[in-house]
């Protein structure tokens, strides 16, 4: 086991992560789907408010209710066992590993007091952390554009949670009462829905976000019009690691903004049917635009970025995530034919510092860090290995 | 990425085709204008609706059609259940407990319509609750809210004794006055109020 924690090992890192699949519909311009539920506890103050006491007691009740979750579900959508992680107890690099693979939030990673996470191994889909800003974050995740599947998800553990369970031999969405009293009762008034921590959340408490890498409207200077027409839709644009972050590589988040007023399946609808079609068309045709138009100019850019890649011997997470982006474009748009969508996929995750740690299985300084970063780059990268993940 | 005006990490990202790209922390993107996601939405709309917010207790809250009893009863600073203030609220963007949104509902009424665009009331799923009907509140709230209306009129009329106490020179009792006075705040202020594990 390695020193620097042992909720991750290497392999596991080297073998991805499957949200970041590229056989899923759309996925050469939405990278993943997720859908988020914020719930609270009747009668326990949130997260922020409580005591240390309370907050242990909230999370020995959700934690023991999520316990009993195993294969629930049925066909690809089974949920197996969730495994439980103290997050407050991981050493500081399980944690930046987790917050790097969207496990967790970096809120989430901070502090010491009763905290959590549940996380289905090995495909990494459903987390659910504890103690965030609201008692129970219950996030699904999906490759491609698979809303519709993660909500579906999300919903049953979250029904789950609450005590009302699949009839056993009953038909696909029939429920039933959970006679074992341990369910948990949720924080809910009928005017305002589900009750969160920040009024923002109220309603549903849903969110559903997609992962959007639009490079082509990024090099055409179009970008800034899908921020504003996704604004003008209450939609809300933000970075590869969400609230706050940097929009990294061209790797754009893309989520719903209001939560109350509007049952889930509308939300969804809304989102995925009036908003992201536009979304995507509207990047293909940038791509089409670029290599019809702008060829020699895009395969410029396309092919400097993968010179660099296989050819530098030190790189920043800064210079190689932008780089990997123009490459990606270059796959998709047919310029590059001996590198992998899915390979650039999963080194968008590694370039990270605690991800290429883990891998490599060795703490390392800045420095050590750059030329391994590079190495990698070069080993996953070479020209005559297509397919080396 | 740093912010091109300071020192943090630069969030805000603005390309625009002739003046090129903006790379700004927060801060800076706040100052110059920029639009600024969600995670100081909140504060945004707590800046919009800085009125409801700042009535005084001793005043009705006017935007409460879903309490008609509002009007006979003031409105409440201090959530009864978790000693919330509405002033930390309005600091930090995060209630205390689910019985705020009973606590405070004429004021955040309006916000969260403004949050929601417009939305007043939710539409979906409804859990499973333990208390009969869904979601049935699990203090009587109205009576916790009255309590915490009474304290806070307590406290008003105790510093007024206080100040006519030290004006007579009754110092002893102007001293037993105060320390009532924080007895009552701190019962108002302790995230332990109400001991809502039980």
């Amino acid at each position: 086991m390695s020193e620097l924690g042992t909720v991750f090992t290497s392999d596991q890192v080297r073998g991805g992560a499957s949200w970041l699949r590229t056989d899923a519909g759309d996925s050469d311009v939405v990278v993943s789907s997720r859908v988020r539920l914020a719930r609270n506890l009747a009668g326990l103050p949130f997260p922020k408010k409580a005591s240390k006491v309370q907050k242990q007691h909230a999370m020995d009740l959700i934690r023991a209710r999520l316990n009993r979750i195993k294969g629930l579900g049925a066909g690809d959508e089974i949920i197996g066992r969730l495994q439980w992680i103290d997050v407050h107890q991981t050493t500081q690099s399980d944690r930046t590993l987790m917050v790097e693979r969207h496990l967790i939030s970096k809120e989430h990673a901070r502090g010491d007091d009763p905290r959590g996470v549940a996380i289905s191994f090995p495909d990494e889909q459903v987390s659910i952390m504890v103690n965030e800003e609201d008692q129970i974050r219950l996030q699904v995740m999906r490759p491609g554009l698979q809303l519709a599947s993660a909500l579906r998800q999300a919903d049953l553990i979250d029904s789950f949670l609450n005590g009302v369970v699949p009839r056993a031999g009953g038909a696909a969405g029939e429920a039933e009462m959970d006679r074992s009293p341990d369910w948990l009762n949720y924080a809910f008034s009928p005017r305002f829905g589900y009750l969160t921590a920040c009024p923002t959340n109220v309603g549903t408490g849903m969110r559903v976000s997609v992962m959007m890498h639009l490079p082509a409207l990024r090099l055409t200077g179009e970008i800034e019009k899908v921020r504003r027409a996704t604004k003008d839709m209450s939609m809300a644009v933000r970075g590869y690691y969400g609230e706050g972050s940097d929009a990294a590589g061209d790797f754009f988040q893309i989520s719903n903004q209001t939560t109350l007023g509007k049952p889930e399946r509308v939300i969804l609808h809304e989102f995925e049917r009036e908003v992201l079609p536009y979304v995507v068309d509207y990047e293909r045709k940038a791509r089409l635009f670029m290599v019809q138009k702008r060829r020699t100019q895009t395969e410029d850019t396309v092919f400097r970025a993968l010179g660099t890649l296989r050819y530098a011997r030190r790189i920043t997470p800064e210079e190689a995530l932008p780089l990997l982006s123009q490459v990606r474009l270059g796959i998709l748009a047919g310029l590059v034919t001996d590198v992998k969508v899915s390979t650039v996929n999963q080194l968008v995750l590694l370039v990270q510092p605690h991800h290429l740690q883990r891998l490599l299985d060795r703490e390392m300084d800045q420095d050590a860090r750059r030329e391994a970063r590079a190495e990698l780059m070069r080993e996953w990268l070479k020209p005559d290995a297509s397919a080396s993940a | 990425m740093k912010c091109d005006r300071c020192e943090n990490e630069a969030t805000v990202h603005e390309w625009t085709k002739v003046g090129g790209e903006k790379h700004l922390c927060e801060q800076c993107a706040s100052k110059a204008g920029l639009p600024v996601q969600s995670q100081t939405q909140i504060t945004q709309l707590i800046a919009q609706n800085i009125a409801s917010l700042l009535k005084p207790a001793s005043e009705p809250a006017s935007e409460s059609p879903a309490a008609p009893g509002a009007d006979a009863t003031p409105a409440v600073t201090v959530c009864p259940s978790c000693g919330t203030a509405l002033s930390q609220f309005r600091n930090s963007g995060l209630l205390g407990c689910p019985d705020c949104y009973a606590a405070f509902e004429g004021q955040l009424a309006p916000l969260i319509q403004r949050a929601h665009e417009g939305a007043t009331h939710h539409t979906g799923k409804t859990p499973r609750s333990r208390s009969g009907g869904p979601g049935a509140p699990q203090v009587d709230v109205r009576a916790a809210r009255a309590l915490a209306a009474e304290r806070v009129k307590k406290l008003d009329v105790l510093k007024k004794q206080i100040g006519e106490a030290v004006a007579a020179e009754h110092y002893e009792r102007a001293a037993k006055l105060r320390d009532e006075v924080r007895r009552i705040e701190t019962e108002l202020a302790s995230p332990d109020a109400g001991d809502m594990t039980t």
